[in-house]
């Protein structure tokens, strides 16, 4: 019956790792042009819509800047050169990826500050309780134990 | 006239829900008990006054009584009637009023419900917490937020409300949801409150609530989900969730109530957790105030905000109540509420809670950093950026695959300890069936590590909860499906099914963009549109321009675009293929040139995204079953016995 | 061990009460709309390259232009503001003929629906297609109409956002005509 488990949580095994592997192969090759400019046109904000990008913003600035991606992508620039390019004409809040330096960079660091730090107080109380279990009588217990045997 | 009944109706209330507290006030501080009941007429006068109130706004927004401000600046007389009804909630003032007759069904139920036990203080104490609330709301209607004011000159047709808030049934019961879901954790709230300030100790004040936890909790998901639902009908982009600062705002009090409603069950078996507990509904409640807040001061721009207004210094003042009051409370009363107990092992179903917490806690911290982020940086030294979307992907993504783990283990686990070969054992079904939904994902041709180990996990929450049920039913019939922890496992599989949906639509989507003429086709990843036609037509004062597309195998469908008289830009309305494998979305991207035959399509083949609205509703079933009270089998009670002892 | 944790209660939630406290403390100084609006870097720059075949027929090239005032405006014709300053425009063009121009950038409008417009409302000066919207990025428009004054040698001297009188421009450009008469 053992033997019968462990056989089965291999075969599980190897359906996940064949199938991550699968996934791993089905991936597409590396970004084309076009995939570059979608996804530049993605993590750009357009300017007047209250927080939606402009890949999938109607209003005409969105448009105009989805215009200009293709073009400078097509003209062989760098993703950082047309963030700057549109970061300088529209202001930085039109990258929807905070930056990654400066009093910006906290928003990145500091969930995982938190993370870090609340796990590790999860496992600090985890071998607290642990260690508590063996529970010694306290002085009171030994006293009431003591005044019953005492009555007895 | 109207208008007139309407403020009187808030006055009314406002004053029934001044002398209900002055006389629990009275009551509670002299403590003579054959008062009590002097609580109760005030209470009927107050749900009176606003139900007052509720009906003459809704008999001007239906007879078009555009002597009303509100009414001549949201409804028009050619709003369909639905609409008009439902421009109650359309706009600030409507929207809290709304809010309050929210809150007085709550009230009145909550009265109804402990109507024998008001000389308990536990409970006269909550009602006082939930008519403060109130007082609060009536006071902002009577004064700050009126929505009868009138207009001397009564303009002959309204302005109507935004055209993308009047051309879905959706937006008619979605805020309502939502309202229910935001205005029911006051209950528990009030119970949290009263339960620090008399020091009660014992788990009472939370059984007491449990029920009402879970209608709002279930509320809220399922009006959460309403609103995604009715940004993928109606904005037109494909998407349902965008981490709009308004999204995050309803999401907040969500998580915070999720985590609750989880973690609640340590405290009811192992007397756990107490302060935590506490904490959560605290949090959870001033979220709500706090979202509140965001979407009606204008300090943070959102597509759904409502239009600023000068509500906002008063909701934060109010936030700020709530905080110092709830602050001071715990700090005071803290070390009373300490629990005695401890956990025996991480490896138990005790520990699973407190990962979820843990994992719940940190999904609401970067939910509200990332809201709230520009703000402060703005704050600090001046400059403006943007935390928008890939932020939160990649933030959340990794705690959302951790929580799917977490939900698959926790009901495989013991409570106190579990033996690594009995998990091993129970682990086996669930663990075979996520890497069933892996094998099945790749071969549809899924791809990518991460999205293929999210269904995979998916899979196994959903192997994890129907083992239970299964477990249950043999043991139990069907009253093992019901209860916390039936209907919670009911619950489960409908997120693992919104799961499968989110992922495999955000993964997977795949979008062209053709421009065709009459008989022409285009094709996006196996599925084959054809344009057949462009009717171009008045609807009433509204110029509607659809394309009529057929979509093999689903029949005609028609995006269209709408050009409406008193707003400016043209708005787009999307269609949508369904199906349970996969969506057609298609959507018209402008008004054809009047010399040309052919039009732009934008497609978009979004799969699974129908599992994602099935998902809500089988968690929507999950929460009315866990509300369904049954008794605690017999072996639980053992278990519990031997807890206590 | 009573005593210890007693206190730390305590501060735990006397450090939550300073934290949430200073977080209402930032929201409570937030002006409400605080907006992105007019934050445009091109003022005191030379005017972007803007150049094409107008409505009429005509190459323009605005470096030829800027012996005079240029008054760059965006407009499209489904916007309200646009259609009432269109007159002050021409008002502005009526003035100035001797020594400046207007130039019109269609701006989320269909090239049709522009000439329909300037066959409708009048203005004879020279309207010029955007083709990849690289003029909009360049003067960073937002939405329609925005204006832009060029001074006399190409540089730009002021934006506006919104609708526009010809009295308006013309106060600017009295304003900077007597500040570079008076040295």
């Amino acid at each position: 019956m053992n033997g019968y488990r462990r056989l089965s949580w291999l075969l599980i095994l190897l359906v996940v790792v064949g199938a991550l592997v699968g996934a791993v192969l089905a991936e597409d090759p590396p970004a084309t042009e076009a995939e570059r400019a979608y996804e530049i046109k993605e993590t750009m904000l357009c300017p007047v819509c209250d927080g939606q990008n402009v890949l999938e913003s109607n209003a005409p600035v969105a448009a105009a800047i989805r215009a200009q991606v293709d073009e400078l992508v097509d003209e062989g620039r760098t993703d950082e050169e047309i963030r700057a390019w549109m970061a300088r004409q529209y202001g930085d809040d039109v990258n929807a990826n905070p930056p990654r330096s400066g009093l910006g960079a906290l928003v990145w660091v500091l969930p995982v500050f938190v993370g870090v730090l609340a796990s590790a107080l999860l496992v600090l109380a985890f071998t607290r309780w642990r260690s508590g279990r063996e529970i010694k009588p306290s002085e009171e217990d030994v006293q009431i134990v003591r005044t019953l045997r005492e009555k007895s | 006239m109207t208008a007139l009944l309407g403020t009187v109706g808030v006055w009314v209330a406002l004053a029934g829900a001044l002398g209900a507290s002055v006389m629990l006030i009275l009551t509670l501080g002299i403590r003579q008990d054959e008062r009590h009941n002097r609580a109760f007429p005030w209470v009927a006068v107050m749900v009176s006054g606003c139900v007052v109130a509720v009906v003459a706004m809704e008999i001007a927004l239906l007879t078009d009584n555009f002597s009303l401000a509100y009414v001549a600046a949201n409804s028009t007389k050619t709003t369909p009637v639905l609409y008009k009804f439902a421009t109650l909630w359309g706009a600030l003032e409507g929207s809290l009023l709304l809010w309050a007759l929210v809150l007085c069904l709550y009230v009145s139920a909550v009265s109804l419900n402990f109507r024998h036990q008001i000389s308990d203080r536990l409970v006269a104490w909550a009602l006082l917490t939930m008519l403060v609330v109130c007082v609060f709301f009536f006071g902002l209607l009577a004064g700050p937020a009126d929505p009868f004011g009138t207009l001397p000159n009564p303009p002959v047709d309204g302005n109507g409300l935004n055209p993308l808030l009047r051309n879905h049934p959706l937006m008619a019961i979605h805020p309502v949801m939502l309202y229910f879901g935001y205005v029911g954790f006051t209950v528990p709230f009030s119970f949290a409150i009263a339960a620090l300030v008399t020091g009660r100790l014992d788990e009472r004040w939370l059984t007491s609530t449990r029920v009402w936890t879970l209608i709002a909790w279930g509320s809220l998901t399922v009006g959460v989900l309403l609103g995604a639902w009715w940004s993928y009908e109606v904005l037109g982009w494909g998407g349902y969730w965008a981490w709009d600062p308004v999204e995050n705002a309803s999401f907040l009090p969500w998580l915070t109530g999720t985590a609750f409603i989880h973690s609640v069950i340590v405290q009811e078996r192992r007397g756990m957790l107490r302060v935590w507990n506490l904490c959560l509904l605290l949090a959870t409640f001033a979220l709500t105030i706090f979202g509140t807040f965001l979407t009606r001061s204008g300090v943070i721009e959102s597509v759904h905000e409502f239009s600023a207004s000068s509500l906002g210094p008063l909701l934060l003042g109010f936030f700020a109540l709530i905080l110092v009051v709830s602050v001071t409370l715990v700090g005071l009363r803290g070390d009373q509420l300490r629990s005695p107990g401890s956990i025996d092992s991480p490896l138990s179903r005790e520990g699973s809670f407190l990962a979820n917490n843990l994992l719940f806690s940190l999904f609401a911290f970067v939910v509200l950093l990332g809201t709230v982020f520009p703000l402060i940086v703005e704050a600090i030294n001046g400059d403006q950026l943007a935390v928008g979307r890939p932020y939160f992907d990649r933030m959340l993504l990794p705690i959302g695959m951790a929580l799917l783990l977490v939900m698959g283990l926790a009901p495989l686990l013991t409570w106190r300890s579990t033996a690594g070969s009995v998990l091993a054992q129970r682990a086996l079904a669930p663990a075979a069936c996520g890497a069933g939904v892996m094998a099945v994902a790749v071969v549809a041709g899924a791809e990518g590590v991460g999205p293929v180990l999210g269904m995979g996990l998916g899979g196994f929450v959903i192997g994890a909860a129907l083992r239970h049920l299964v477990i249950a039913f043999r043991r139990n019939g069907w009253r093992g499906l019901v209860g916390r922890s039936g209907g919670g496992m009911v619950a489960h599989v409908g997120v693992s099914l919104l799961a499968f949906g989110f992922i495999a639509s955000t993964a997977f989507s795949e979008e062209g963009e053709f421009q065709l003429r009459p008989g022409d086709t285009g094709s996006v990843a196996g599925h084959h549109i054809t344009f057949v036609a462009l009717t171009d037509t008045m609807d009433g004062p509204n110029r509607v321009v659809r394309a009529l597309i057929d979509v093999e195998g689903r029949g005609i469908h028609s995006p269209a675009i709408t050009q409406y008289p008193t707003f400016g830009r043209p708005i787009a309305t999307p269609s949508v293929a369904t199906s349970f494998i996969d969506d057609v979305y298609l959507s018209l991207i402008a008004i054809p040139e009047p010399d040309t035959d052919s039009v732009v399509i934008r497609v978009l083949i979004e799969p699974l995204v129908a599992w994602i609205w099935i998902g809500g509703f089988v968690i929507g079933v999950g929460t009315l079953l866990a509300v369904i009270p049954v008794g605690i089998s017999r072996s639980a009670r053992r278990e519990e016995e031997v807890v206590r002892r | 061990m009573k005593h210890r944790s007693l206190s730390s209660v305590r501060i735990v939630s006397a450090a939550a009460g300073i934290v949430l406290l200073s977080f209402v403390l930032v929201l409570a100084t937030r002006d409400a709309g605080t907006g992105t609006l007019s934050k445009n870097p091109l003022i005191g720059e030379l005017v972007p390259e803007v150049q094409g075949v107008s409505f009429q027929g005509e190459w323009f090239d605005i470096d030829d232009a800027t012996s005079g005032w240029v008054l760059v405006n965006f407009f499209a014709s489904w916007c309200v503001p646009c259609v009432q300053e269109h007159p002050e425009l021409m008002e502005w063009n009526r003035r100035h003929r001797a020594d400046g121009v207007v130039v019109s950038i269609p701006f989320g409008d269909t090239e049709q629906d522009a000439r329909t417009f300037f066959a409708k409302n009048g203005g004879d000066w020279p309207v010029l297609i955007d083709d990849e919207s690289e003029w909009a990025v360049a003067f960073g428009v937002l939405r329609p109409p925005e204006s832009f004054l060029v001074a006399p040698g190409g540089t730009v001297v002021a934006k506006w956002q919104g609708q526009i009188t010809a009295d308006e421009v013309d106060r600017v450009v009295t304003e900077l005509d007597e500040r570079n008469a008076a040295p």
